[in-house]
């Protein structure tokens, strides 16, 4: 067994899932590597704003140096001169010092430079308790009271201020320094990181569906060739493995090739069954007709005999009956004949070219008029009526239409009989058409099986195989045959003699 | 001198009558020797199995197809097998229909192929003109009684 779980294996999925696959290799890491992309971004927060802080801080650094500077030298002017305008600029100088001190604070965000900052804070307040005790005095006054040394202290403490700005305009400004820089790397790393993602995952994506579409295509062309195989009759291909969309129609195929084969097996059996029933029936019908023309013509042929032999002993009566039995012989020599002729007529391929129908039609008529004269029939063919067809066939199927409207006006005052082409259909639909008995249309029905005929002998005679014929032939043609009559007002037989592709089937 | 005579093979005993009858009225003077069977037909042409053939030869053979033994087709290939037989005019006299039949009996070196017709008008037309035709137009040339006479 495999040792990957089913649902991981690649032949096991869905094409459905391995065409996310595809698409999701690539896109899925990019995503991911943008994601982490924005955050390093904003977690760095905007690069300009650590450059011009520390030129803040650099500036307010300055002027609450400055703002000490101003006020320590007003306080020595004010203690030697006792000059009220000194004292106004030593206030002026303090009154500045809060303002620039919070700028500076706002400025100096950075925890490692806080530190600095409370340092300073803590130096600016004891600068301003020493300044508070030099004001307001005489020299005497400070000496008095043994405060002289706050001059000193004011410029030590100045200095010191003086220090620990510059440190901390230093700080301020490697700060800066280093957070461009690390700017740059940041920026540097995630263009590298976008390189080297991006080609890697185009490159996978390729890679991928190469793979999907090569394993697709492997499968299709089995399965196509499985189609083939099927068509022809042979057993399908394995396919190479897989449990996809593709699998499923190799098993629906597969499973159509067996409905197939089987369903094809039994279809042989029955055409075999049916040509060996179509073959003794061929054989019944030409034993029959060989067999029953020997007694027909012993019939003919005695009675014939004793025809001429017992002349003498025959009245009237007996040779009547003797004419009445040769004449039934006659006939049913006919109907043997063209039962034949009709169970025959079931193995011919018809042999299809183009017959002028209108000549055929108008050479057997003169043919009928020439064994009939004085019948008079008003005969109209159509010009042009052709079609492909065999010949043969269709000049028996013509003998037979035309004889029967020439038998069924032989009681017509003004016989008409008029073969041409009807204007409908898609294929062209011929028609005989003729003035004479015709037929009961509720008998139709009747009109075209062996044997069946929709007059009496005694009216006209016939052997009821002739319609039949003719729906056979047009039937071998693909064609249709149809007739419309009124009783004692003729009969129009049309007939087709290719499929007409509207008729359902 | 012998008379000279026609070979009928056929066994159905109407037709051996119909056909004398229609022989008779055509005032056909050979003699019809008739046999009802593919085998008495190779007796009557080449003689008992063990014997000598006949000293005649007919001066026509008519076949039936359908006959018991040996068929028709099977007497023809022996006729036309035997030099002594090649030349004699032989004419398939059948019911069948079949084209396959006409195809074969000719292909077999049959001279004529005719259908018996139901109608005994008919035959005897047929009659008459197989014997003008085979009997005094196409006489052999060259049986061997004419030989003896002339050589």
């Amino acid at each position: 067994m495999h040792l990957v779980p089913r649902f991981m294996r690649w032949s096991a999925l869905s094409l459905r899932t391995k065409g996310l696959i595809v698409v999701g290799l690539p896109v899925l890491p990019m995503a991911v590597f943008w994601a982490f992309a924005v955050a390093a971004v904003i977690r760095q927060g905007p690069p300009a704003n650590t450059t011009s802080r520390s030129l803040i801080v650099q500036a307010s650094l300055a002027r609450v140096f400055s703002d000490l500077l101003d006020a320590d030298a007003a306080a020595r002017h004010n203690l030697f001169t006792d000059s009220t305008k000194a004292l106004q600029r030593y206030h002026s100088a303090i009154d500045r010092l809060p303002a620039d001190l919070s700028v500076l604070d706002n400025a100096m965000i950075d925890p490692s430079l806080r530190q600095s900052l409370l340092k300073l804070q803590e130096l600016v307040d004891e600068e301003l308790a020493v300044l508070t005790r030099l004001t307001g005095r005489t020299p005497t006054e400070l000496a008095k009271m043994g405060e002289v040394e706050a001059l000193d202290r004011s410029v030590a403490l100045l200095e010191e201020i003086r220090a620990l700005a510059g440190t901390m305009e230093k700080g301020q400004a490697s700060l800066a320094a280093s957070r461009s820089e690390q700017n740059r790397r940041t920026q540097r790393m995630i263009f590298a990181g976008f390189l080297v993602i991006s080609v890697a995952c185009v490159g996978g994506g390729i890679l991928a569906a190469l793979l999907l579409a090569n394993s697709v295509k492997r499968r299709a062309i089995v399965l196509a060739r499985n189609a083939d195989r099927l068509a022809h009759g042979l057993p399908p291909e394995p396919l190479p493995v897989g449990e996809d969309e593709i699998g499923t129609v190799d098993a629906r195929l597969r499973e159509a090739g067996r409905l197939l084969t089987r369903r094809e097996r039994d279809l042989r059996d029955r055409t075999g069954d049916l040509e060996q029933a179509n073959r003794e029936l061929e054989a019944f019908a030409y034993s029959v007709s060989h067999d029953l023309r020997a007694p027909l013509r012993a019939i003919d042929g005695f009675s014939e005999a004793l025809e001429s032999d017992c002349a003498d002993r025959l009245d009237n009566g007996g040779r009547d009956s003797l004419r009445r039995v040769r004449a039934a012989a006659r006939r049913m020599e006919t109907i043997i004949d063209e039962l034949l002729a009709l169970s025959q007529l079931g193995r011919v391929e018809p042999k299809r070219q183009r017959v002028d129908i209108g000549g055929s039609a108008a050479a057997i008529l003169a043919e009928f008029a020439r064994r009939s004269p004085g019948r008079g029939v008003d005969i109209t063919v159509a010009p042009g009526l052709m079609a492909d067809a065999d010949p043969d066939l269709v000049h028996i199927a013509l003998h037979n239409l035309l004889d029967n409207a020439w038998k069924y006006t032989g009681k017509t005052a003004r016989p008409r009989i008029e073969v041409g082409l009807s204007p409908e259909g898609s294929v062209p639909v011929f028609h005989v058409r003729d003035n004479g008995a015709g037929f009961d249309m509720a008998q139709s029905g009747k009109l075209f099986g062996a044997f069946q005929r929709l007059h009496t002998n005694h009216d006209f005679e016939g052997t009821g195989i002739g319609l039949a014929t003719v729906q056979r032939i047009i039937n071998r043609h693909g064609g249709r045959i149809w007739a419309e009559s009124v009783v004692n007002g003729g009969a129009t037989f049309f007939f087709t003699l290719e499929p007409d592709v509207r008729t359902p089937v | 001198m012998t008379t000279k005579q026609i070979l009928l093979v056929e066994d159905n005993p109407d037709d051996v009558e119909l056909t004398m009858r229609a022989f008779r009225s055509a005032s056909i003077s050979h003699t019809l020797t008739v046999a009802t069977d593919g085998a008495e037909a190779l007796v009557a042409l080449f003689g008992p199995p063990n014997g000598s053939p006949p000293a005649e030869l007919p001066e026509l053979v008519l076949l039936d197809l359908k006959l018991p033994i040996f068929d028709g087709f099977d007497v023809l290939r022996r006729i036309r097998a035997n030099p002594r037989t090649r030349h004699l005019p032989v004419v398939i006299l059948t019911s069948s229909t079949q084209p396959e039949d006409l195809e074969t009996g000719y292909a077999l070196g049959a001279n004529s192929y005719l259908q018996k017709p139901v109608s005994f008008g008919d035959f005897l037309t047929m009659a008459r003109q197989v014997a003008s035709y085979w009997l005094t137009l196409n006489r052999p040339a060259h049986s061997p009684a004419k030989a003896r006479v002339f050589g």
